[in-house]
């Protein structure tokens, strides 16, 4: 039987998620792709907004005891050849696994079939033939062997790497610095040019600026996704504390490997939190863009292309379970935990991505 | 008669305007962004380059590389459901 507690919650803030993706066309293979080969900041100032955003309302409702924090675990091999790998397949899926989602709502076919290839790669890689490659105890990714603890046994984090003596000071160091590091760049490099130019927020036409128009501006959407994975985190303490089932406040990978485990198996127990938040994702993404006039079913004119971004999609799904998660469950929620394993997962998928893009990046 | 020699007039306005076109439908990131960039590279100085994509993120993402190279872009219109025309002046 479906867990209502954990579906209910789990659409709304997916169909919330899905409507945020699409209006602030949210995805970090642009956003660290147009780094080098554009010169080009903005989506990358709204993941950076969101992951600092995120870092201390954790850190505040964790020192408020109202969420439990989880860390994501250091298997070192995992994290640096399967964040390697999904750089580089989300380079040829044309998006990550929060872009690849939304743009499934918008219609693109492209992004169904890398989708299909995210699906595949990463229910053979945690179930099928090639969980091999992550479980064999002397040379799976992510073998006890492999794994770096802090000294008490807990998930490696920035703030016990050292000891966890010094957790309190190095944890709330960091945060209160990259917090005001980030307030002092916010002002300093957005809100005084902005205000310079004479700028004001339009509230007549703010409804038509949220549903329709162009996409938002990186700041909005970089808070939205803040406050969406801030509300993620309660829900799923909330769930976890219920013992509903297990949850991870966000995560593309987790959901689509058991919505198909359902799909096989049948099994009630495969519907998880994260099930429900991809469904729901999809969902607000159509909503989105129906609205914004944005919906149309396409596909890429190359059959190539199509092509590679199956092939691109299922390297998504393998470095995924390799590396414990997708760009959303480590860079959105891992790296604002200061978890060690999300941070070399995201240098990783960035140096993937590239490398991919290398080429790109010579044109003059 | 008034109205008809206007219009003539906007009709050879337009023709005149635009020196090439790229229709970019079915491209995906980062192909609508590289090949118009590509383009406009090959370009004279005040030559007008027109733009189609039905790729929602590149309807922002083309005007703001555009302008970040000190191109002018005219304009950005939604022709029809998920199709962007983008007008860009060569510097």
């Amino acid at each position: 039987m479906i867990d209502l507690l954990t579906a209910f919650p789990g659409i709304s803030l997916g169909i919330i998620l899905g409507f945020v993706l699409q209006r602030g066309r949210f995805c970090m293979n642009s956003a660290f792709r147009d780094i080098p080969v554009f010169k080009d900041y903005t989506l990358l100032k709204a993941v950076v907004l969101a992951v600092v955003f995120e870092m201390i309302i954790f850190h505040l409702l964790a020192l408020m005891d109202i969420v439990s924090l989880s860390p994501p675990e250091l298997f070192w091999p995992g994290a640096i050849i399967g964040g390697f790998l999904f750089g580089i397949g989300m380079a040829f899926a044309a998006g990550c696994a929060s872009g690849t989602t939304y743009r499934v709502g918008e219609g693109m076919m492209g992004s169904l079939m890398a989708l299909l290839g995210l699906i595949i790669g990463g229910y053979t890689t945690e179930n099928g033939i090639l969980s091999v490659l992550v479980n064999n105890p002397d040379l799976g990714l992510r073998s006890t062997q492999f794994r770096i603890a802090a000294a008490d046994g807990s998930s490696l984090t920035l703030g016990n790497v050292f000891g966890t003596s010094l957790t309190p000071i190095l944890t709330w160091g960091i945060v209160i610095l990259l917090t005001g590091a980030s307030i002092i760049l916010l002002v300093w490099k957005a809100y005084l040019p902005w205000k310079k130019k004479g700028n004001k927020i339009d509230r007549n036409h703010l409804l038509e600026r949220i549903f329709k128009g162009g996409g938002w501006k990186w700041w909005i959407t970089g808070i939205a996704i803040g406050l969406i994975g801030s509300i993620a985190i309660i829900c799923t303490t909330v769930i976890v504390e219920m013992g509903s089932c297990n949850a991870y406040p966000l995560g593309f990978i987790g959901g689509w490997n058991g919505l198909l485990g359902y799909i096989i198996t049948g099994a009630d127990t495969a519907l998880s939190w994260s099930v429900f938040l991809v469904i729901g994702v999809v969902m607000g993404a159509f909503i989105a863009a129906n609205i914004a006039g944005e919906f149309k079913l396409r596909a890429p004119k190359d059959g190539k292309v199509l092509f590679l971004q199956f092939v691109g999609g299922t390297m998504m799904g393998i470095g995924a379970v390799f590396a414990g998660g997708c760009n959303i469950s480590n860079t959105l929620i891992g790296v604002p935990q200061l978890s060690v394993a999300s941070i070399i997962t995201t240098i990783f998928i960035i140096l993937g991505v590239w490398v991919k893009n290398y080429s790109y990046w010579l044109e003059k | 008669m008034l109205n008809h020699t206007v219009n003539v007039n906007w009709c050879c306005f337009q023709v005149k305007k635009v020196t090439a076109t790229l229709d970019l439908r079915g491209e995906v990131c980062p192909l609508p962004e590289l090949k118009s960039r590509r383009m406009i590279r090959k370009m004279r100085s005040g030559e007008v380059l027109k733009i189609i994509i039905d790729y929602s993120m590149s309807a922002d993402r083309i005007p703001r590389i555009m302008k970040s190279y000190g191109h002018e872009v005219l304009s950005v219109k939604k022709i029809e459901n998920a199709v962007w025309e983008i007008l860009v002046r060569s510097k």
